[in-house]
C-alpha cells in the first residue's frame, strides 16, 4: 500500500476491505485521535477504548464516507460524539473524570526537573479542562491540541464561527479563573 | 469604551479577520485593563502548549483491538455493490435503481419522520453533509438512516 495515498484513496480501498489501507489509515490517525479522546476523558484507558471504537466505525461507515477531502473533520466528529456520550454516562455514574497518573510525560527529551514542571502544568491544565463543560472542553482541544482552524472546528462540532469563538473564549475565561484561582498561574 | 475581552482568545489563536484584528489592537494600545486580560489569557494559552505537547502514545493494542472487530471478523458489513469483478456494475445499477425507488418512496415529504432524516442522502454540499444530525449520538435516525448505517448505533455504546 503506498504511504503517500490521501485519506479519500485509503478510505475508498477500506470500503472495498483492503486491510492494508484501513491499517495505514488507523496508524496515521491513531496519534491524533488518541490525543483527543485523552484531553476530553482525562484517562488513558478510556481514550484507546474509544479510539478502538472509533476506528471500528469508521470501518463500518466506509461504504457511507463521502470522498470529499474532510476525513479529519469526519474522523474527530465520531471521536466528539462518542467522547459526549462517555461524559454523560459517567456524570450519571458520578465518576470523576481526571487522573493525573494516566498520561506520559516522562520522555520529553529535557532534564528531569522541566519533565517534573511539565508534567504539573500539564496535570493542572487536563485536570481543569476536564472541568468544563463538554462543548467547550470540545472546541478547545480541537483548537490547541489537534490545531484546528475556527471553521473545521465548525463543520466538525456542526456549529458556526460565532458559536466555536464563544466557545473557545468562554473556555478560555473559565480555565484562566480555575487557575488563578488557586494561584496556580506561573 | 467597548472592551474587547471577547475576542481575545481569537485574537491570540490567529482567528480574527484583518479588520476586527486592527480594532483589537488600536484597543488595546489604549486599554489596560483589556492588556492585562490578554496578558492572563496568554498564560493559560502556554499552558495549554505545555500540555498538548504531552506525548500519547498508542498502545500496540489498538492496532490488533481495531482489526478483531473490523476486518478480521467483519468483512460481510463491508457493502457488496463495493466488491470487485462483474458483480460491480450490476450491483452500481441495482443500487440506482433502488435509490430511484428510495427517493420517489420518502423524499416527497422532504425530511424523515423526524425531520432530520434521509434529507442527508440529496444533500450535495459537504458541510451539510458532514453536520447533518447522522453522526449525531442524540439524533433519532429514521428506520432508512439506520438500514443505511447499521452499526452506527445511536447512543455511542458498542453494539
Ligand atoms: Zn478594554
Amino acid at each position: 500500500m503506498d504511504p503517500k495515498l490521501d485519506d479519500d484513496a485509503l478510505m475508498i480501498r477500506t470500503a472495498r476491505g483492503e486491510e492494508a489501507a484501513f491499517r495505514l489509515l488507523v496508524q496515521r490517525w491513531e496519534h491524533d485521535v488518541l490525543a483527543f479522546l485523552s484531553a476530553m476523558l482525562g484517562s488513558a484507558e478510556d481514550a484507546e477504548d474509544l479510539a478502538q471504537e472509533t476506528f471500528v466505525r469508521i470501518y463500518r461507515n466506509a461504504g457511507n464516507y463521502r470522498p470529499e477531502g474532510m476525513f479529519r473533520s469526519w474522523m474527530l466528529r465520531i471521536a466528539g460524539n462518542l467522547a459526549r456520550s462517555r461524559l454523560r454516562r459517567r456524570r450519571i455514574i458520578g465518576w470523576i473524570p481526571f487522573d493525573p497518573t494516566d498520561h506520559d510525560v516522562a520522555d520529553q527529551g529535557a532534564g528531569p526537573e522541566a519533565v517534573l514542571q511539565a508534567g504539573q502544568t500539564s496535570d493542572l491544565i487536563r485536570g481543569a479542562l476536564a472541568r468544563l463543560p463538554d462543548r467547550q472542553r470540545e472546541a478547545l482541544v480541537l483548537h490547541r491540541f489537534q490545531g484546528m482552524k475556527y471553521k473545521d472546528i465548525a463543520t466538525t462540532m456542526g456549529t458556526t464561527l460565532p458559536g466555536v469563538e464563544s466557545l473557545i473564549q468562554r473556555a478560555l475565561a473559565a480555565l484562566r479563573d480555575e487557575l488563578s484561582r488557586g494561584d496556580r498561574m506561573p | 469604551m467597548k472592551h474587547v475581552t471577547g475576542h481575545l482568545a481569537a485574537y491570540l489563536g490567529g482567528e480574527l479577520d484583518q479588520p476586527t484584528r486592527a480594532l483589537v489592537d488600536t484597543h488595546l494600545a489604549e486599554c489596560a485593563a483589556c492588556r492585562a486580560e490578554l496578558a492572563s489569557f496568554d498564560q493559560v494559552w502556554a499552558m495549554l502548549d505545555v500540555a498538548a505537547a504531552a506525548p500519547v502514545s498508542a498502545g500496540p493494542g489498538l492496532w490488533s483491538g481495531v482489526r478483531s472487530r473490523t476486518v478480521a471478523v467483519d468483512p460481510a458489513r463491508v457493502p457488496w455493490f463495493f466488491g470487485r469483478g462483474p458483480w460491480t456494475r450490476r450491483g452500481w445499477a441495482a443500487v440506482a435503481v433502488a435509490a430511484g425507488v428510495f427517493v420517489a418512496l420518502v423524499l416527497p415529504g422532504g425530511t424523515g419522520p423526524d425531520g432530520t432524516g434521509p434529507t442527508v442522502l440529496a444533500s450535495s454540499d459537504s458541510a451539510g453533509w458532514l453536520s447533518s444530525t447522522w453522526l449525531d449520538d442524540t439524533s433519532n435516525p429514521g428506520l432508512a438512516e439506520q438500514w443505511m448505517l447499521a452499526g452506527l448505533d445511536s447512543d455511542g455504546s458498542a453494539p
